[in-house]
């Protein structure tokens, strides 16, 4: 074929191509997302719905229509990118006018039969490469009204351009179809000239120093828990749903006042509002959010006249310090904004390219400017006059803010909240946009105020928050030991501890430990003594245990499975001066201070004495006594001890009690270590209520088939289970010889309780209730709950894309706040850090006032003189009240359900001997397990033996806290202020050096391809790399596909998002390979896009177009 | 985002409340009602330095009161 010169002035043959041109900035971005909805059916479009008032003659319409398209050759536009080597806009000669008239003036109701229409026009689809992209219905309502509903996909023009074509359509109606009584239009391959004209290089400057220093996107989909749409899961993006607020005449005012008194615009403002917004969403101070520009700047001559796509949606970034008065904020937004004003023709992908991020924005804000009315209203086109003019604008982001300023003394300003309801739910787009109108008026109130300062609830959300009586419950108890002593009473004969040794009734029970209690005071033992208790699991350590509490003592247990100088360490700190314990266990305790009187239960002469003392009566604890000191990791290189009183965990026995209730009948498994809290409950709860305890052997806690066994044998009514390992038994479940008829309540706690989990527990154990439970060891065991399964349980969200189930509401006497870095409550469904208020709050950390002191703090939302426990877990707030745990906001790890602080190991690893530096990172792997990973250095000079110094963290650290992995590096990793950095550790399994080379032809080629695209030396890019990992993004993606059908390799962009690898990609398109293209050379030397297409692929489009 | 107790360079005063538990607070926060300022402000490491110093028995003022 001939290339035509000038397309414009050239007789088209139908059918031919008139221009190619090269894709805009925006254009990219728009068909990347096309390319990935799979290409059919992309509603990503732009509506102009104007009223004509008059005697409108819809044929004569008709023909000005058809006259716009030939004015503006780009409204005819298609898109191509398959088999090219770089997508392409086309420009047929001719394209037929797509066209419909409806006659609605006989419907019932017109305006909404209208309605109906735009709403249809508005959601059918688009297939980019055929055109036309742009559609005409005219509709008929009444006499002397027409309503044109034109319709395009936004690749084509933006809302810029919409008054521009209302102008010119009504100067083509006028005119009767004929263009050259309109001026001359100018083109929008001008434009596209232009943009191929600028340093790109500066721009790519000027926007790498804007986002400087960002280390994360700001994603509220996310941030919310969830799924988003790149990269990977390439669904089809469903229309968002529209909320609106007007902003009324006072804030109007308000705000049109203060940015004229500080010299900023509004704009400005609401672009400082929206980051505050996002701030408290996603709990980030530096924020970035897209926004689109006119791309019409002067200068281009004609661009304000010009029909096209030339908005740019570019990232804002806001850095957000709490101590900044608001209106230093206003002032540093409006400046940083214009050094970039010269680079906003820079497009978003090449930005990310240019900056190294991905995805930087999830959210828009629009404040909409169209000039519409003032183009084409009041003036008469032959007989015509435009009335009311509407645009709707879609959005693929999940959630845009739209501000429409009014005119002044005319409509009000609105704000729509467009917001895709399957990643950001009604409730929380209504939320966010209260949040924006509640923040406007405060900025607008006291601009000089420092951020901090504003209020984050809007008076909408007020109701979701706690007061101060959320959760008051009048208690029976303020010391755990009425209740053991009224079931010891009401139940004498009721078997009270079922072992594998031996079994006690209540009186017998209480009979040996009302004795040994007498022992133990005799030496010295009572209130705020600390007992210290190792002792195996079985019926000794329940009566021990029983011993020190009835003295008026405070126990601590001591896990055997800890090393010894670690027990020796929890003793001397929380002071124990008694050890019950037994002759075997010895060894264990060696390390413990000689002042530390060992009573063991299996010397016959401490049973001899024991034996011929009188029952001692129970003691009356002050509710503040201290009822257990229980040890957890501590950052600091030791653990620290837990002090928990009575009035506290009298509470939460009462709470579970109300909650859950359990009968004399109900047998319960204690299988917990005793160093863990749940293992409290286990013993004081059936104890208070006359039911049994059913005492699973030393190791079986971890053995899903004996637990089984245990619970069918000992008909077990009620369990705790850590969820891995609940995992576990619910597999057992299947293949289980026996039934649980008589399981009726398990306990999940310790770490997040999967959907799955719950889901899978419910099918095997229908008549079973699972509940879900939460809390740290300094608020007594747990504070909230929530039914995951079974009776009576609510329905499980299983669409929460958390995957988990919440760990719900407080308990009795019980405050949560959620609370951001500034100490200010967040809003609900806004994450932040869990404060715990209320009795159950831990007496602080034995013998550490300084933990205590910055652990435990002034509460200053609840009654004078209280303090909060501050967890370090980040949460967020459903709109019913539930919390959902989030994760940490430290490094600590949950491991097989136990606590552990990095840094402990960390200072542990570094105090040994031959180790100059540590660092200990967690690592989780594919299934969601966290291990930890150690690295040192070793002195210089020094070669240390890995195995050895495991072996001597074993002696010093818990189980879990052990690393998984040692590596030893010649130097640590720093980052520029010095300090160790984390994220350059290397992996501590060494990964497969550049991967496997290419094996087939198809793989080769895709590998050559990538390596290409990606600027990279072929050889580095192995058939089983993640082209994503490897710096791919949505525009080489579209590239690759582009590269591989040229070469007959079958496969879509996203195919690329799923598939991610050469290999994968090639044994997916193996079933589809086609001949390839031959390759033909030479371009044709032409204007300035000349370069755009080989003859070769000049055919290829030719022949796409004419097939298509 | 870092907790503000946790901000090793941050600005901090100790509080005291009735029963004499102390608090480590940090100085842009209003000062609850019933706590009172008895250090500060200072740095991180002082503020605690001064509690470890200062709050010798963890035990409630109310409780060390009804054993008396």
């Amino acid at each position: 074929m001939t290339r035509p010169t000038d397309p414009d002035t050239t007789t088209p043959s139908p059918g031919a191509i008139a221009d190619v041109l090269p894709l805009g900035p925006l254009q990219e971005g728009l068909l990347f997302h096309h390319a990935l909805s799979g290409g059919a059916g992309d509603a990503y479009g732009i509506q102009l719905r104007m009223e004509l008032l008059g005697r409108v003659d819809p044929e004569r319409l008709r023909t000005a229509a058809s006259a716009l398209l030939t004015r503006h050759p780009n409204l005819r536009a298609g898109f191509l990118y398959e088999e090219l080597d770089r997508p392409v806009q086309f420009v047929p000669a001719v394209t037929e006018l797509d066209w419909t008239h409806t006659d609605l003036s006989t419907e019932e109701a017109p305006a909404r039969a209208e309605d109906g229409v735009a709403e249809e026009e508005f959601g059918r689809g688009f297939d980019l490469a055929a055109p036309p992209l742009v559609r005409f219905h005219a509709l008929t309502t009444g006499p002397g009204r027409l309503v044109l509903v034109i319709t395009a996909h936004h690749v084509l023009l933006d809302g810029w351009s919409l008054p521009i074509l209302a102008r010119d359509l009504l100067g083509l109606y006028a005119a009767d179809g004929d263009g050259n009584a309109l001026p001359s239009a100018p083109r929008y391959r001008d434009h596209l000239a232009w943009i191929g004209s600028r340093d790109h290089e500066a721009g790519r400057r000027a926007w790498s120093t804007a986002l400087e220093g960002l280390t994360e996107p700001t994603l509220i989909a996310p941030a919310h828990g969830h799924p988003t749409e790149e990269p990977g899961s390439p669904a089809v993006p469903p229309r968002p749903t529209r909320i609106r607020a007007p902003l009324g005449a006072d804030l109007d005012r308000r705000l049109r006042s203060l940015a004229a008194e500080k010299g900023v615009t509004v704009n400005t403002v609401l672009q400082t509002v929206w980051a505050l917004a996002l701030s408290t969403h996603t709990g980030r101070h530096d924020v970035v959010f897209g926004q689109p520009v006119s791309g019409r700047g002067s200068e281009l001559p004609g661009a304000q006249d010009t029909v096209g796509l030339f908005t740019n949606t570019l990232p804002v970034r806001i850095a957000l310090d709490p101590a900044e008065s608001l209106s230093d904020l206003l002032t540093r937004v409006h400046l940083d904004r214009a050094d970039l004003l010269d680079h906003q023709w820079t497009g978003l992908a090449e930005i990310q390219r240019a900056t190294g991020h991905g995805t930087l924005f999830d959210t828009l804000l629009v404040v909409e400017n169209y000039p519409l009315d003032e183009a084409v209203t009041g003036r008469d086109h032959a007989g015509v006059r435009a009335g009311r003019i509407r645009v709707r604008d879609a959005t693929h982001y999940p959630v845009t803010l739209t501000v429409t300023p009014g005119e002044e003394g005319g409509d009000d300003t609105l704000l729509y909240l467009d917001h895709r309801d399957e990643a950001v739910p009604t409730t929380i787009a209504r939320g966010l946009l209260d949040l924006v109108l509640h923040l406007l008026d405060q900025v607008l109130a006291d601009p000089d105020r420092p951020v901090r300062a504003l209020d984050l609830i809007a008076p909408s959300a007020r109701a979701a928050l706690p007061g101060p009586d959320t959760s008051r419950h009048t208690t029976e108890h303020t010391d755990a030991l009425a209740p053991l002593t009224e079931a010891e009473r009401a139940h004498p004969d009721r078997t009270a501890v079922v072992s594998a040794e031996r079994s006690l009734t209540y009186r017998e029970l209480h009979t040996e430990a009302a004795r040994l209690a007498r022992l133990l005071t005799e030496h010295g033992a009572g209130a705020e003594t600390v007992v210290a208790v190792a002792l195996p699991r079985g019926a000794d350590l329940i009566v021990a245990i029983v011993a020190a509490l009835r003295c008026g003592g405070t126990y601590l247990p001591l896990d055997l499975d800890h090393p010894p100088a670690r027990l020796a360490d929890m003793a001397e700190r929380a002071g124990a001066t008694l050890v019950l314990t037994t002759s075997e266990r010895r060894g264990a305790l060696a390390d413990l201070p000689d002042t530390v009187v060992r009573i063991e239960l299996d010397d016959p002469d401490t049973r001899a004495r024991a034996a011929a003392l009188d029952p001692l009566p129970w003691a009356a604890p002050h509710p503040e006594h201290l009822a257990y000191v229980l040890f957890t990791s501590g950052s600091t290189g030791r653990p620290k001890g837990v002090g928990v009183s009575h009035r506290a965990i009298a509470n939460r026995i009462e709470w579970t009690q109300g909650a859950y209730r359990l009968t004399p009948e109900d047998r319960i498994a204690h299988k917990t270590p005793v160093g863990f809290d749940v293992s409290v409950w286990e013993f004081l709860w059936p104890l208070s209520t006359g039911s049994s305890i059913v005492v699973a052997r030393p190791d079986d806690h971890r053995d899903p088939a004996r637990l089984i066994d245990l619970f069918a044998r000992e008909r077990v009514t009620v369990c705790h289970f850590v969820p891995a390992v609940l995992r576990l038994f619910v597999d057992e479940l299947a293949t289980a010889p026996t039934g649980l008829p008589d399981l009726r309540l398990l306990i999940a706690s310790g770490e997040a309780l999967t959907l799955d989990l719950a889901r899978d527990l419910g099918a095997a154990l229908p008549s079973v209730r699972l509940e879900n439970l939460y809390g740290p060891t300094e608020a007594a065991i747990d504070v909230t709950a929530h039914g995951a399964t079974g009776p009576g349980a609510p329905d499980l969200d299983l669409g929460d894309p958390s995957g988990t189930v919440p760990i719900g509401r407080p308990v009795w006497n019980t405050t949560a706040h959620v609370l951001d870095d500034s100490l200010r409550p967040v809003p609900p469904e806004a994450p932040g850090e869990l404060y715990l208020g209320g009795v159950q709050v831990a007496r602080g950390y034995v013998g550490r006032p300084d933990l205590t002191a910055s652990r435990f703090v002034a509460d200053p939302y609840g009654p004078p003189g209280s303090r909060l426990y501050r967890t370090g877990d980040l949460v967020r707030r459903l709109d019913d009240g539930s919390l959902v745990h989030l994760g940490r906001s430290d490094d600590q790890v949950k491991i097989n359900g136990v606590r552990i602080e990095p840094a402990e190991t960390e200072a542990v690893l570094r105090a040994l001997t031959g180790v100059a530096e540590a660092a200990v990172t967690v690592r989780t792997d594919a299934a969601g397990a966290a291990t930890l990973a150690g690295y040192l250095v070793p002195v210089p000079g020094t070669r240390p033996d890995t195995d050895d110094l495991r072996g001597r963290l074993a002696s010093a650290l818990p189980p879990a806290a052990v690393p998984a992995t040692l590596t030893v590096l010649d130097r640590m990793p720093l980052s520029v202020n010095g300090k160790v950095d984390r994220g350059a550790l290397p992996e501590p399994e060494p990964l497969p050096v550049g991967g496997r080379g290419a094996a087939t032809d198809a793989e080769r080629l895709l590998c050559a391809a990538i390596a290409d695209l990606l600027g990279r030396e072929p050889e580095s890019v192995g058939a089983d790399a993640d082209f994503f990992a490897l710096g791919g993004d949505s525009v080489t993606s579209i590239r690759l596909v582009g590269r591989a059908r040229a070469s007959g390799l079958e496969f879509t962009v996203r195919d690329v998002f799923i598939h991610r690898t050469a290999e994968r990609l090639a044994a997916h398109a193996a079933g589809t390979v086609s001949e390839p293209a031959e390759p033909e050379p030479g371009p044709e030397p032409g204007d300035e896009f000349a370069g755009l297409l080989d003859a070769g692929e000049m055919d290829d489009l030719q022949r796409l177009w004419e097939q298509g | 985002m870092t907790n503000p107790f946790d901000d090793a360079e941050g600005t901090f005063l100790v509080l005291v409340n009735e029963e004499e538990q102390h608090s480590l607070w940090p100085v842009f926060a209003h000062v609850p009602d019933g706590w009172t300022p008895v250090h500060g402000p200072s740095s991180r490491d002082e503020a605690l330095d001064y509690v470890n110093t200062h709050w010798t028995d963890l035990r409630p003022r109310g409780l060390r009161e009804s054993l008396a």
